[in-house]
């Protein structure tokens, strides 16, 4: 049977505006592709990153329209590399310069789109080993060598000349750099595309330090930058990171797991033998980042950036705390040529669904920590809310403090038979009529203490129990380890709690991490009746529990009829006391603090 | 009872407990404690009368500290206030001693109706259920575990930590069939983890002198 005989294949120049569309107008975007080239060329030639000068010159003419962009590097190209790397579309092996080294660049088109689609005219003059090439594009979009530019003899300061380059106003760095290599390539646009109006060469440059393909390459190289009417000196471009918040600033770094599953049941893999390493790493900016467009995740591959994503472009719904995060998600299985996933301009990942089931494992963990965001800021919310009850809380325990001595001396008897609330005096015990004197090691005995009937006549002044001394965890000190903070209570904690140590010094806690309490105070807010109702309960819970101690002192023994009398005449009291003292307190919608 | 209770000790603390088990009718009913005298002097006037006089007069000092110290850590009996009631498992063994005084509770081959009942208290616990994530344990959970509170006294503390133990251990030797197998290797692991990592804080309960300090256990 015949078969086919392959031809090479021919496609016109249409295409490239098809595929071009992708790099049309947008500078930030193609200038970065034009650093990643520069860096590129320096990569091939093992120049280390801190050494990779790279020149941006933005030239804002008036009339605007007449601007130019230039791009320089210290490397240059050959007559053969421009031919056999270069001039090639779609020819990956273009960023590579022959060589085998890992590139930024990928498809090999990005920076030429951006020469053929974003401006009028361009072209690149490029000097090494002696010879000058100039090779652009032309108003009708067609590319090729400059008359007479072709690997022509020059020397190099007739090249600078030629590609307008003036030493003196370049920063040292680039002049050391030229010493070094003797070459360079400037790549020129001239009369940019969709620069007018109020587009202005300093918004470029804001939108370039941000952007995901150029943000590293900034970051780690001396890439310097002039712009404007007057153009005046070089400065060196920053990449600031964000400031971290300081309650969230370690690295949030989680393994990707080696295969995601997607919800009709097809695998994934996005870790193997051959790609063993695969991570996302998240970390949380002390600010938004949302009108900086920098919330974002990018995909890293095994060198650059192949996809980049703000976190609402994650698809489904990002809780709002989404806007402090940013972070990578290293994937260098992502480039594997079986599945290659990188697109052309690598702004985002090929659609499809192993790009969405790993999008949506992103968009998980950065729910995740979005949602600790937004729990540590209810934290801090309730904590600065606290603090106003504070007040509440020392009105309540001065109430208490009073009322409470009353209270007990009513329900057990004068304070001279040793209620002791307050100060209240207390008997030895045991020597009155009632046996027994105790015998042996006291500290077998000390429930017995005092139990005599009679006790409390004694002669000895004892200070007497104190009262309880209420306060409230996530806000107030530890009294008995005041240089440690507040006291944190878990959630499962009882909404009255004492540590050990905390008894004998008469401590409860408030407890506002219970659930109850926190939904009170997010709902409510601590100036709420609701909230000082809720305090109040609490507090009444407190007096009820010493008074159960006590009536078991007291009783001896405990059953039900005894409690649930004693409560009814516990709450009796109390309610009719904080009817007559708490009325404002408890019923005051504005009651100030 | 401790082995390290003296065998007069540990007889006498028998009778104690035999004679509150008569007053109580064989029950956890409370009694006065002068009551629990006159009836173990009545029961063994040599033993629990005054000296020189022991068929005239009881000594109530001979039943004080049994009572308020090794009773109560032992877990046997509780109370205050000179009123004392023996617990569940004072009653088993006041039973064990009135029916047969020889048997051991090794013999039984199945639990003792308190020690059943304790293990079952204890399966329902939120320790046991919240034992997946063992950091998550808190103080609290060890009291509800054992039975007591913060404020719970150092003697019936450590008679609960006892009587709780016993109950777990007894639960691992019996293997009662009334009772999964996996209930019991359940309670036993939150037990080893809550003793383990409220060592300190038992210890201190337990001893009821030192201060902790600023230790926090929150």
């Amino acid at each position: 049977m015949p078969e086919i005989q392959p031809q090479a294949n021919v496609f016109t120049d249409e295409f490239l505006d098809v595929v071009g569309q992708e790099f049309r107008f947008d500078h930030p975007k193609g200038l970065a592709e034009w650093i990643k080239n520069c860096a590129d060329a320096y990569n091939c030639d093992d120049i280390p990153t801190s050494k990779q000068v790279i020149l941006i010159d933005l030239y804002e003419a008036v009339p605007k329209r007449d601007s130019t962009f230039s791009v320089t590097d210290f490397v240059g190209m050959t007559y053969a590399e421009i031919v056999d790397a270069f001039k090639r579309w779609g020819d990956p092996r273009a960023a590579k310069h022959g060589t085998n080294k890992q590139t930024l660049g990928g498809h090999g088109n990005g920076g030429k789109f951006y020469m053929r689609q974003s401006f009028k005219t361009s072209h690149f003059v490029t000097y090494k080993n002696g010879k000058l090439n100039v090779f652009g594009f032309n108003k009708e979009r067609q590319y090729g060598f400059l008359e007479n530019y072709k690997d022509k003899e020059i020397s190099l300061a007739e090249a600078l000349e030629h590609a307008g380059i003036d030493l003196d106003s370049t920063p040292a760095e680039a002049r050391k750099r030229l010493g070094v290599s003797g070459g360079f390539t400037v790549v020129v646009g001239e009369k940019p595309e969709q620069f007018s109006g109020r587009a202005t060469t300093r918004n470029i440059i804001e939108k370039l330090v941000v952007h995901p393909q150029a943000r590293r390459v900034i970051a780690h190289r001396p890439v310097f930058v002039r712009i404007g009417k007057n153009r005046g000196d070089y400065r060196l471009l920053e990449v600031s990171d964000p400031e971290t918040r300081p309650d969230f600033s370690d690295i949030y770094e989680i393994e990707l797991p080696k295969k995601l599953i997607t919800l009709s049941g097809d695998e994934y893999c996005f870790r193997d033998d051959k790609h063993p390493d695969a991570h996302l790493a998240l970390q949380v900016a002390k600010d938004t980042l949302r009108s900086k467009g920098a919330d974002r995740i990018d995909i890293v591959g095994a060198v650059g950036i192949i996809g980049s994503y703000a976190v609402h472009e994650l698809g489904g719904n990002v809780p709002a705390a989404a806007e402090f995060i940013y972070g990578e998600c290293y994937c260098p299985k992502l480039e594997d040529p079986a599945e290659d996933l990188v697109k052309n301009d690598r702004e985002r990942l090929v659609d499809g669904e192993k790009s969405r089931v790993l999008l949506d494992w992103i968009r998980g963990q950065v729910a995740l920590l979005a949602d600790q965001i937004a729990e540590a800021d209810a934290k801090q919310r309730r904590q600065q809310d606290l603090s106003q009850s504070s007040a509440f809380n020392e009105f309540l325990n001065q109430w208490k403090n009073r009322f409470m001595p009353t209270l007990m001396s009513t329900l057990f008897g004068g304070p001279g038979e040793g209620s002791g609330f307050g100060g209240g005096g207390e008997g030895s015990g045991g020597s009155g009529e009632n046996e027994p004197t105790p015998v042996g090691d006291k500290n077998d005995s000390d429930t017995d203490r005092g139990s005599g009937e009679e006790g409390g006549g004694g002669d000895q002044e004892r200070s007497g129990r104190r009262a309880p001394r209420v306060l409230l965890s996530s806000q107030d000190a530890d009294p008995l380890d005041p240089l440690s903070g507040p006291v944190d209570c878990s959630p499962r904690h009882p909404a009255v709690y004492q540590r050990h140590q905390d008894v004998k010094e008469g401590i409860y806690w408030i407890n506002t991490s219970r659930p109850l309490a926190q939904r009170i105070l997010d709902d409510y807010g601590s100036h709420s009746t609701r909230w000082r109702d809720y305090m109040f309960q609490r507090y009444v819970e407190i007096i009820l529990k010493e008074s159960i101690r006590e009536l078991e002192r007291k009783q001896g023994t405990l059953n039900a009829d005894l409690i649930e009398t004693h409560i009814d005449e516990l709450y009796t009291r109390i309610h009719d006391q904080a009817e007559e003292d708490l009325a404002g307190f408890l019923f005051d919608e504005k009651l100030a603090t | 009872m401790s082995a390290a209770t003296s065998t007069r000790g540990r007889e006498r603390q028998e009778k104690i407990i035999q004679a509150i088990f008569e007053i109580s009718g064989g029950t956890t009913r409370i009694c006065a404690y002068e009551d629990i005298v006159m009836q173990a002097w009545k029961m063994w006037p040599e033993e629990f009368g005054l000296r020189g006089y022991v068929h005239e007069h009881p000594d109530s000092s001979d039943l004080h500290k049994p009572l308020y110290g090794p009773l109560k850590r032992e877990g046997l009996v509780y109370g205050s206030s000179k009123k004392f009631g023996l617990t569940e498992r004072g009653l088993a063994a006041a039973e064990r001693l009135h029916n047969d005084p020889e048997a051991a509770p090794a013999d039984r081959g199945r639990l003792e109706r308190a020690e059943k009942a304790e293990i079952l208290r204890l399966a329902d616990r939120p320790a046991v259920r919240i034992m997946p994530n063992p950091e998550e344990l808190l103080d609290t959970d060890l009291y509800d575990f054992y039975g007591v509170t913060v404020r719970t006294e150092p003697p019936q503390f450590a008679g609960r930590i006892r009587t709780v133990d016993a109950a777990v251990d007894a639960a691992v030797q019996v293997k009662d069939p009334a009772i999964e197998l996996e209930k019991v290797a359940m309670v036993v692991a939150t037990r080893d983890v809550l003793k383990a990592k409220f060592a300190d804080l038992i210890s201190e309960r337990c001893a009821g002198k030192k201060r902790i300090g600023a230790k926090r256990y929150a």
